[in-house]
């Protein structure tokens, strides 16, 4: 192998054990499945390797796997692009300890889920990639203006279900 | 800054919170409320994301990089 190549190889290795681990929990996002992560993020991965020569900045790396695993999991589920499944309820063991978080977060993500994508994707790039306003717009080819509102509207729709479900009896405390 | 702005603003960058974001929150108690609940729902969001990664994964990922060169 030329040192070129190698150099060229070691780059891409670096990468994927820098960012497997954030492409893997925004595949699980997706795809709401374990094994259907892992091949979502070995596609994007393959993908990313045969033009690795068209990445440009190493700063725009993250952004442009991002844009790869977007593409690679529409083109694996065609015809259910983003459309996710109920979560594995044992990848949530472990997340929280405490009672009344697990119970959020459970709520959380059926909340999420039953989000429209157009909300959902934005604030899911945001919290979990940590893209600014501008990346997330570049990913999604939308206006910052754009990506501002929809972010507005996400967390405006989880507050007042939050609030909603606050107000709620609950039946802690009953046998 | 009106509480409008605030919550936009604020909505699509919660880290930030700049001088006049600031001001207007020290005399606003709606938008105080606004941070507290968004707090709370980014906690949560960031835990409920953050699912484990399995161990093995990038190792694997090099694996089958490697074999299609």
């Amino acid at each position: 192998m030329s040192e070129k190549k190698k150099e060229f190889s070691k780059e891409f290795s670096e990468l994927v054990t820098q960012y497997s681990g954030l492409l893997y929990r925004y595949a699980f996002w997706l795809t709401g499945k374990n094994e259907s992560a892992q091949d979502v993020v070995q596609e994007t991965f393959l993908r990313a390797w045969q033009s690795f020569g068209s990445l440009k900045k190493k700063e725009s790396a993250k952004s442009w796997l991002i844009t790869i695993l977007r593409h690679e999991n529409a083109r694996r589920f065609a015809k259910k692009q983003l459309q996710r499944v109920d979560l594995e309820v044992e990848n949530l063991e472990g997340v929280n300890t405490e009672e009344d978080n697990r119970a959020e977060a459970f709520w959380l993500r059926h909340a999420i889920d039953h989000m429209s994508d157009t909300y959902s994707e934005p604030l899911v790039l945001q919290v979990l990639c940590g893209f600014t306003c501008n990346e997330i717009a570049d990913i999604l080819n939308i206006t910052p203006e754009a990506v501002m509102t929809r972010l507005y509207r996400a967390r405006k729709q989880l507050r007042e279900q939050l609030s909603s479900k606050r107000s709620q009896p609950t039946n802690r405390g009953m046998s | 800054m009106n509480c409008e702005k605030f919550m936009l603003t604020h909505s699509s960058e919660p880290l930030e919170i700049n001088e006049e974001a600031k001001q207007h929150l020290k005399n606003c108690h709606h938008c105080t409320q606004f941070v507290a609940d968004l707090q709370t729902i980014n906690n949560h969001l960031t835990s409920t994301l953050e699912v484990p990664v399995p161990d093995d994964l990038a190792e694997t990922m090099k694996k089958v990089s490697n074999g299609r060169e």
